[in-house]
């Protein structure tokens, strides 16, 4: 009968409208919920979403079982504080599941997904979009129990920072990831001897050879016309790859990193030559481009909505679920079963849905999707262009995704791709673009370039633990150590434009280099670490950016709430400008209580408690700070500790919710009815099982004889 | 008390037509409409197939050169002998083997050809003057005193479908024709044994059809070690450069496949399309961690340890997206500077020449040490290594041959096999895989058929019921497109006449056309209709409809009962 709760897709709105005159420092603590009258407890209830930006509809759908299952727990009384909502249930759907929580199941993680991945691809024209999200899910899961330890490591990692000095830090950095090692050592270990009975059957077997075979083998070409002095084919065409990290800090305190690899490799895909002597280039996807005659491929995952109004303009816009969009050389006769095959295959590849892409959700723009390659196609049948916004990205589309890079994520910029730092962010968007570009000035031959491309935006609130403070640790959990050994250039950008004499953000290391680029019609400026070069490491050999917003004004205290056990705590210090209003605006969803809770008059609605709003005001007049002093009572209740301001606290009205009340007779309703149809029908039933057939009759039945009543009424013979 | 009665009557009348015409109307409407469709299946085909009969025919022929025969046995030749043997391998699969035997004096031509030094040379010579067609074998009779052998060799297998059989003296083989042909037609068996196909290799490939008794182990693993027949294959190799930074692998892959593998993938063509793949992993590592050996300095993998190897680097090595083939893994593994050299040791502890291991029908893995190369410290990493593929492509040459299961057994003792020149494979070495194959295709394309008609004998009635279209596709593959019953039936006919190019094609296209019909999706569309949701669907338009009438039925069966017992009781 305590415990309040709402959810739900309404929104309203607690609107704190505060008109100061002067510099005030108001500190508003919305103790936003609903206060049960009949009890008159204080317990509060208003439920937040702390993700519900990145994905509102999956929050919604997936929401009201694993209500019901925390509400069975907590009955239980199982519960351990101080986590978040979240992350309990999950760990009870884990326990549930009887599955241990590893307490470092990256490298099982990635497992998995290669396992699954494999499965997949094996699988891929059968696979069951329910399993998958089930699959998904559990994953979700897992990165998410290891965000947390991973920010309590952090936490104390943090601490750590502020005593010792940074290269004690990075060395930790290091041991940390050695432990990692080895644990996956370990791990591998173990599954090595699980994987022994597997092999007992397969016989491994040391390749005896015979010196004869070998030379004879050798000797024919070299015997007959020497292919060493004259190769058959002409020297193996030149590839280069490159790496690059864009890092935007973004104005609302969220950071915005961009990764692209480029693999440019002169081969001639549309030529007569089959393509298929691969070095950086990733076969797989060169063996798909090659068998299904692709011009350009674009494909992106994307998760969360990118905030244009927030954020500015994304480096590349995509679309949020996945996008794929195909030209195929004019040498494909038949373009849609070319189309649909190509997308069970990356459906494959990319771990993704893409196999649902049909006839019914594949368009042949005209006008808008023009090749961006080289080769000026006009033929738009060529085109083929699908979207599936449903589609959930998460670390299975990640880890195919890393595999294509020459590097993995072993070295360079690719290792700071830890998927669950990636998804812990507000928007995730990979994609991997194939196009042909000119490989000279003068565009005599094309070359294929594939450009793979992360975007993310890491959240403060979530991802920062609300500290307008970010380093490349903090946002991936990784430092850089060195480049890519294979990529002829590595660097790392930092967007610096807003940051001119260095008054909003401070960079460290700082370095000297910095470069402009203009970018969506603007000039940028950008610092520049260039990984290739030893010096950008630094002494401590691993280059942690740290980057520092200098004005901290805010600092905002957010405790979720626990269903039936503790409400929501927002607290936020603002220093608000004169003249200005200032709305804080919580967002609620509504949900349907279990029967018993719920309270007499449920039509009456639900109390949310007053905010409240503590202020410091200017005084026009000196405050006397000498508390000892002799005052009035009424004037000596706050302490008052500077001259200039005085306190003051402010509530808002408390605000009545209404909750969806369902039909609290609609059981009995189902009851009677379903009960009045058995019994009609059994009635007769009976009725026609029971009766007697007789022909005759010694004395008329009752019915016969009220029949015959009426007969003689009527003037009719008798019965 | 009439009216009444004839009230009643019209009644019973009107019940009882009632449920005539539901019986008669109704239900046969009902059931046609939900019955699932079933194209025509050639069943009492598959069903014939079921019982395979395989007729293995090879066309031998036997040349007696000068001087080894008889004055009197030359008078009888020539002729021609056919010897059949049959083998019932089990309750389903019977063999028989047909050695169609044609006996002929030399011409001239091959006379001068026998008269080469050196057997390589004649084999050679007597090749150009008559091309034997595939799957036939030529075995020339030479007399015991010919030098063309060496001592001690009595049987000569070259390049080609030719053998050179040393007789026996004359005398001692005997005048009669008859004992000649004693003494011959055992060794002349065993030639074709070799060069066309054993009893063991035939079961062997009916292993997907036959299960055998589990031999030795090491017969198993030796049937087990090559690849299943398949229409296709993709061949990968894989550069594995486990540290980037310490050395710059490179190869000229592709000119090694064009004059190592390519010789004799174009050999093979008709087996099967081989495509070839090649690609660079970095970071690539090695599952196990080589133990370092002191004594040779060096790190050393043991057998033991082999297995897992391969594991963390498979998932990089990737499928071939673009086909379903199974893929062949070459691997070129390069120890990094601080894990090198690395020898591999087998389950004697002794290196391994090679220093290369396969997995059955996987592939296979070469440690490649650049040792020498690194120096000792001074060179500035990374290291430029130009990969000799001459020596890696001897070794991966020698695995793909095993893994295609070209020459399995060894040859028996007085055999001279000629060692396997430019084109890496002989002729009859061809010959002798392409018998396999097509026996393998045919078993695994008659059990496939032969389950496939079993399981949809078994399901139609239960589970696809309900359906109004049905798998209309799948049959089409089968009946149209030379599906696989045609297609079986003509590969075993091909067998029997002897034909093994056709034989083999007709099979290819029977397993397509088995593995198209097995897995059309169309089978699965209807498959899992649960039985209680048929129920929800049916109970509330039938028990109303059914009720009454079966009511009525009985209560007009109780009164014909009664009035019987009436008339019964009248006449006593």
């Amino acid at each position: 009968m305590a415990a309040r709760r709402c959810l739900g897709l309404w929104f309203f709105l607690i609107t704190l409208c505060v008109v100061s005159t002067g510099a005030d420092v108001l500190h508003t603590t919305p103790v936003t919920g609903t206060e049960s009258s009949a009890a008159g407890t204080e317990t509060v209830v208003a439920r937040e979403l702390p993700e519900a930006p990145s994905d509102p509809g999956e929050h919604t759908a997936a929401e009201p079982t694993r209500e019901g299952e925390q509400n069975d727990r907590t009955r239980g009384g199982e519960q351990t504080l101080g986590q978040p909502t979240r992350e309990e249930e999950q760990e009870q759907e884990k326990t549930r599941e009887g599955e241990q929580t590893p307490a470092q199941p990256t490298r099982e993680e990635e497992e998995e997904e290669e396992e699954q991945e494999q499965t997949r691809g094996e699988e891929e024209f059968t696979r069951e979009e329910e399993e998958e999200e089930l699959t998904r899910e559990e994953e979700e899961l897992t990165t998410e129990e290891e965000e947390l330890t991973r920010e309590e490591e952090e936490q104390t990692r943090e601490e750590e920072e502020l005593t010792t000095e940074e290269e004690e830090l990075t060395t930790e950095e290091e041991e940390l990831t050695r432990e990692e090692e080895e644990q996956t050592r370990e791990e591998e270990e173990e599954q090595q001897t699980t994987a022994q009975q597997e092999e007992q059957t397969k016989r491994w077997e040391a390749t005896e050879l015979e010196e004869e075979h070998v030379h004879d083998a050798a000797v024919p070409p070299l015997a007959g016309d020497p292919p060493a002095a004259d190769p058959p084919s002409p020297p193996p065409s030149k590839d280069d790859f490159q790496e690059e990290l864009v890092i935007r800090p973004l104005h609302s305190g969220d950071i915005y990193a961009s990764f692209q690899f480029r693999t440019v490799w002169d081969a001639d895909f549309m030529g007569d030559q089959k393509v298929s002597h691969y070095r950086l280039f990733p076969k797989s996807l060169g063996q798909v481009i090659t068998k299904f005659s692709v011009r350009e491929l674009h494909i992106s995952f994307t998760q969360g909505y990118w905030r244009t109004m927030q954020w500015g303009q994304p480096y590349l816009p995509s679309p949020p679920g996945a996008e794929l969009w195909v030209w195929f050389q004019d040498t494909v006769t038949d373009v849609d079963g070319t189309w649909k095959e190509l997308t069970n295959v990356l459906s494959g590849i990319f771990c993704a849905s893409l196999n649902f892409i049909d006839s019914t959700n594949t368009v042949q723009p005209s006008a808008s999707f023009k090749p961006l390659g080289i080769g000026n196609v006009t033929d738009h049948s060529f085109l083929r262009y699908a979207t599936l916004p449903r589609e959930i990205v998460c670390t299975e589309n990640l880890t195919p995704w890393k595999k294509l890079l020459p590097c993995g994520s072993k070295a360079g910029l690719s290792v700071l791709l830890k998927s669950e730092k990636l998804f812990h962010s507000t928007f995730h968007s990979q994609a991997v673009h194939v196009r042909p570009v000119c490989q000279d000035p003068q565009c005599r031959t094309t070359s294929m370039e594939l450009r793979q491309t992360l975007n993310v935006v890491f959240d403060l609130h979530t991802s920062g633990q609300g500290k307008r403070e970010w380093s490349l640790f903090k946002m991936f959990s990784r430092t850089l150590t060195e480049a890519c050994p294979l990529a002829s250039s590595s660097k790392v950008y930092v967007d610096v434009t807003d940051n001119p004499q260095g008054e909003q953000f401070e960079l460290s290391p700082a370095t000297p280099l910095l470069t402009q680029a203009v970018v969506l019609g603007d000039r940028r400026t950008y610092s520049v670490y260039d990984l290739t070069q030893q010096a950008s490491f630094g002494s401590s050999r691993s280059l942690n950016m740290l980057l520092r917003w200098k004005a901290a004004d805010g600092y905002i205290h957010y405790q979720p709430s626990k269903d039936r056990e503790r409400p929501h705590l927002l607290e936020m210090l603002l220093q608000l400008p004169p003249n200005s209003v200032t709305e804080v605006t919580v967002e609620f969803e509504r949900a349907l209580l279990k029967w018993t809770e719920y309270t007499p008059d449920p039509n009456h609605g639900f109390y949310v408690g007053s905010s409240v709003i503590s202020a410091l005001v200017p005084s026009v007049v000196a405050m006397d700070t000498n508390s000892t002093l002799d005052r009035p009572l009424f004037s000596s209740f706050f302490p008052c500790k500077e001259e200039a301001s005085y306190f003051m606290r402010v509530y808002t009205e408390p605000l009545l919710v209404n909750l969806p009340t369902p039909d609290f007779s609609m059981p009995y309703n189902v009851i009677c009815l379903t009960c009045t149809v058995v019994a009609v029908g059994y009635g007769s039933l009976y009725n026609l099982l029971t009766r007697t057939f007789q022909v005759d009759e010694p004395s008329p039945g009752l019915a016969k004889r009220i029949a015959n009543v009426i007969r003689r009424f009527r003037g009719v013979p008798l019965l | 008390m009439a009216t009444a009665e004839v009230e009643r009557k019209r009644g019973q009348l009107a019940a009882l037509s009632i449920a005539v015409v539901v019986v008669l109307v109704g239900v046969p409407l009902w059931w046609r409409t939900t019955e699932t469709y079933r194209a025509w299946l050639p069943v009492n085909q598959i069903n014939e197939l079921a019982e395979l009969q395989l007729q293995l025919s090879v066309d031998v022929e036997v040349v007696f050169s000068r001087g080894t025969l008889m004055p009197e046995q030359q008078k009888k030749v020539p002729f021609t002998r056919t010897q059949e043997e049959a083998q019932k391998v089990d309750d389903d699969t019977t063999l028989r083997y047909r050695y169609e035997s044609k006996y002929r004096t030399a011409n001239i031509m091959e006379e001068d050809a026998l008269k080469q030094p050196t057997a390589a040379e004649a084999d050679l010579s007597l090749h150009t003057l008559s091309a034997s067609p595939c799957g036939s074998v030529v075995v020339y009779v030479i007399p015991e005193t010919s030098v063309l052998l060496p001592q001690g060799v009595d049987v000569y297998i070259g390049h080609r479908r030719t053998a050179v059989l040393r007789m026996g003296a004359p005398m001692s083989v005997g005048k009669n024709h008859k004992q000649l042909l004693a003494h011959l037609e055992p060794r002349i068996t065993q030639v074709v044994q070799v060069m066309s196909f054993s009893h063991t290799d035939i079961t062997a490939a009916l292993s997907d059809r036959v299960r055998l008794s589990p031999g030795s182990k090491e017969s198993l693993a030796d049937s087990m070690r090559s690849f299943k027949s398949s229409p296709g294959y993709e061949i990968t190799f894989s550069l594995l450069n486990p540290d980037p930074k310490s050395h710059r692998l490179d190869w000229d892959i592709e000119g090694a496949v064009h004059s190592y593998i390519q010789p004799l993938l174009t050999k093979l063509a008709p087996l099967a399309n081989f495509s070839i793949d090649s690609q660079i992993l970095y970071y690539a590592m090695l599952g196990v961690n080589p133990r370092f050996d002191s004594s040779l300095e060096a790190y050393t993998l043991n057998a033991d340890s082999l297995a897992h190897v391969i594991n963390p680097v498979e998932a990089r090595l990737g499928s071939n997206a673009a086909s379903s083939n199974p893929v062949l893994n070459f691997l070129l593994y390069v120890p990094d500077a601080h894990h090198s050299p690395l020898y591999i040791h087998d389950h004697q502890k002794q290196p391994v020449a090679s220093n290369a291991f396969h997995s059955p029908r996987w592939g296979g893995i070469m440690v490649y040490n650049v040792n020498d190369l690194y120096g000792r410290g001074e060179t500035p990493l990374p290291v430029n290594i130009n990969i000799n593929m001459e020596k890696v492509m001897g070794v991966f040459l020698a695995q793909l041959r095993l893994m295609l299961g070209v020459q399995s057994s060894p040859a028996p003792p007085g055999f001279l096999v000629e060692p396997c020149g430019g084109a890496g494979l002989a002729d009859w070495e061809l010959d002798r895989l392409m018998w396999s194959r097509t026996v393998e295709n045919v078993a695994t394309a008659t059990t496939t058929i032969t389950s496939l008609a079993q399981l949809l004998d078994q399901i139609g009635n239960i589970l696809c019921s309900l359906s109004f279209a049905g798998s209309v596709n799948l049959f089409h593959y089968i009946n149209n497109k030379l599906g696989t019953v045609t297609s079986l039936q003509l590969a075993v006919a091909e067998l029997e006449a002897g034909n093994l190019g056709f034989a083999l094609q007709y099979s290819k296209e029977a397993i397509l056309a088995s593995e198209r019909a097995f897995f059309d999706p169309s089978l699965l569309h209807l498959l899992y209709f649960p039985d209680d949701q048929k129920f929800a669907i049916y109970i509330p338009l039938f028990l109303p409809m059914c009720v009454p009438i079966l009511l009525s039925l009985i209560k007009i069966a109780s009164e014909a009962r009664q009035r019987r017992k009436l008339k019964q009781s009248k006449k006593d």
